[in-house]
């Protein structure tokens, strides 16, 4: 990724994770999630309408947290292989993201109707996030990233453990719990960069 | 220097942040340092605010992987450090 000794990899790792713990991505997903699994339990069959939404949404905001973090923490441009990286990695967690999304009512019209419901389309999906996100922390680095990953896996147990028909729990769940930790990072990266710079 | 040899470019508020050093002692340094030639300035506007951009340049890469070679055989007699040798 960047340079030949590890001190300076370790360097630009360290980096690059303090320019992404605002918290901006963090309750811009968990609000995401919390969205579709509010949809999926009011209405059930509406869901792609849902997901391309927010789709859609991503692009405004990561150009607006760009200029919210410049604004507080000056500018920086990363090496291109980083920047090659972090394209790859937001594209594929997106397409992953949305084509779970898809897949969920189909692949969750596939099992056998004497299996309990605990293998429904929301946990289905949750859990194929979860091992996303897995994916993510090892390749970030970013150990709150290995804590949603076993948020979304322990949600998605939640239509067995209630009971209910009803999907979009694990989402809505998992979703919450990611709005609540985005929300403490934007806070403490706010009072952390209270002035905004000047130079 | 480290921090700029990591990144292609950052603009001053970014690496007084990153450093802890005040703009006094920012503009300092960087004022050597480009004067040495090893790191280029670029002074432009970003949403109607000035920003002061710095890149290394290939003088300041080489002198960084220098200094961290010399760094490196002046350490390496050393060796790694014996644990019951290390205070707590």
């Amino acid at each position: 990724m960047v340079t030949n000794s590890p001190e300076l990899k370790e360097l630009e790792q360290r980096t690059y994770k303090a320019t992404h713990s605002d918290g901006v991505i963090d309750v811009f997903v968990g609000v995401s999630m919390v969205v579709i699994g509010v949809t999926w339990i009011v209405i059930p069959n509406v869901l792609s309408g849902v997901t391309a939404g927010v789709a859609i949404a991503i692009s405004p905001i990561l150009a607006w947290r760009r200029r919210f973090i410049e604004a507080r923490t000056g500018y920086v441009m990363f090496t291109e292989p980083r920047r090659l990286w972090e394209r790859r990695i937001y594209t594929t967690a997106a397409v992953l993201f949305g084509g779970f999304m898809l897949l969920a009512r189909p692949l969750g019209s596939l099992q056998p109707e004497d299996i309990d419901w605990i293998m429904g389309p929301d946990s289905l999906v949750v859990w194929l996030v979860a091992a996303v996100l897995l994916l993510l922390s090892v390749l970030t680095k970013l150990t709150r990233v290995l804590v949603y990953s076993l948020v979304l896996t322990a949600a998605g147990a939640v239509p067995f453990m209630i009971a209910t028909e009803a999907f979009g729990w694990p989402l809505l769940i998992s979703g919450a719990v990611i709005v609540a930790v985005g929300s403490a990072l934007i806070r403490r990266f706010v009072i952390r960069h209270s002035q905004i710079g000047t130079q | 220097m480290a921090t700029l040899y990591v990144v292609d470019e950052a603009d001053f508020v970014y690496l007084a942040q990153q450093t802890g050093l005040t703009a006094g002692n920012m503009n300092s340094h960087m004022a050597r340092l480009v004067d040495g030639e090893y790191v280029a300035v670029e002074k432009t506007f970003a949403a109607n605010r000035p920003r002061t951009i710095y890149r290394l340049t290939e003088k300041g890469r080489t002198a960084i992987q220098e200094y961290g070679q010399q760094v490196g055989n002046l350490l390496a007699p050393i060796g790694t450090p014996n644990p019951s040798n290390t205070r707590t």
